[in-house]
């Protein structure tokens, strides 16, 4: 929660990866009173990339950007702060499934399938995508997706099945098992 | 006879293991029982293990009758045990959990589909019970507790983000 003594922002930090970017980054982040609200770290194509969501004390811009500069500027990293909207997260329901598609790679995969969640009011909440290389590279996709319940597992089916067809890409689907009440 | 309060993660009961039940008096047994009971029915909840309401013993209870979507309610009812243990259990699947004692979150940890639960019913009898899917699930996460496991010490991912989103999953 921010108050009137501090603000969130969005920083994202892209670049070569090595060991101790983390480090680096959360060093700046601790040495400025910045706290991480949430964050995302993977390698994209073997590079370092980052998104993090945080808290600073009015008034620390400055130095956090300086900080940042100081530190991951120099490494060849690129960081951006950008200041981040306030309000209460939002709130996703529906049924939650796990999407997996894959097929030989050819443009407009990820646009037929997007398209098409689009359509039927379905929210993705985490999507990655890669492509195996090889004399006919593999695309690769897999997504959580959380549908309006009203829509039913096999309506999702068939509408899937249609553009598996269309895109010739195997496309699975697998409700998410949950046990919430434990 | 009380509702107790829940504890909430990281109060340092959740994390040690709880003591077998052996020589507990019948009235502190009783009142053990039927504080996990009251509990647990003021809970929005299906299971809970004594240490989560302040007792490190060996006492769970597991109720998916209460559960609100009907094919989650198949097993056994309400049912108490005493020093429960797995006996025997199936291959895993991911399952994506939430527990009364870290509340806003729920993390994705492999479980058992199907176990067997051994453990004494509260009026000393031996019984073992075959459970699959949401209450084997649950058998697994109370055990857990006894042991001073949160689902926390399991997770293999986690949502991506933190705040709660009730998706229903199976259908």
């Amino acid at each position: 929660m921010t108050n009137s003594r501090s603000v969130r922002f969005a920083l994202s930090v892209l670049g070569r990866d090595r060991p101790g970017i983390v480090a680096a980054v959360s060093r700046v982040l601790t040495g400025t009173g910045c706290n991480i609200e949430d964050s995302s770290m993977t390698r994209l194509r073997g590079a370092f990339a980052m998104l993090l969501i945080i808290v600073a004390p009015q008034g620390a811009e400055a130095r956090l950007r300086a900080g940042l500069a100081g530190i991951l500027g120099a490494e060849g990293l690129v960081v951006h702060l950008d200041s981040y909207p306030e309000g209460d997260p939002q709130v996703v329901e529906g049924d939650g499934y796990f999407l997996g598609v894959h097929g030989a790679d050819h443009p407009g995969i990820v646009a037929a399938v997007a398209g098409l969640l689009a359509d039927l009011g379905i929210n993705i909440v985490d999507l990655s995508t890669h492509v195996i290389p090889g004399q006919v590279p593999v695309y690769v996709m897999t997504l959580e997706i959380v549908a309006p319940q009203h829509l039913g597992r096999r309506a999702l089916e068939a509408r899937l099945d249609a553009v598996s067809k269309e895109i010739s890409c195997a496309i699975t689907l697998h409700p998410v098992e949950t046990a919430p009440g434990l | 006879m009380a509702v107790r309060d829940i504890l909430r993660y990281p109060h340092p009961l959740l994390g040690q293991a709880s003591a077998a039940i052996t020589e507990l008096g019948e009235s502190a047994l009783e009142t053990l029982l039927s504080d996990l009971v009251d509990t647990l029915d003021s809970s929005p909840g299906v299971a809970l293990a004594a240490p989560q309401i302040g007792y490190p013993l060996r006492a769970i209870i597991v109720d998916v009758s209460r559960e609100r979507w009907p094919e989650r309610r198949v097993g056994h009812g309400r049912v108490i045990l005493l020093n429960p243990r797995l006996l025997e259990s199936s291959e895993q699947q991911v399952v994506r959990e939430g527990c009364l004692s870290v509340p806003d979150f729920t993390g994705d940890v492999p479980r058992f589909q199907r176990v067997l639960v051994e453990g004494l019913e509260p009026g000393g009898r031996a019984v073992v019970l075959e459970s699959q899917g949401y209450e084997a699930i649950a058998f697994q996460h109370e055990i857990d507790h006894l042991d001073g496991l949160l689902f926390l010490d399991r997770l293999v991912s986690r949502r991506r983000d933190l705040f709660p989103r009730r998706t229903t999953g199976r259908s």
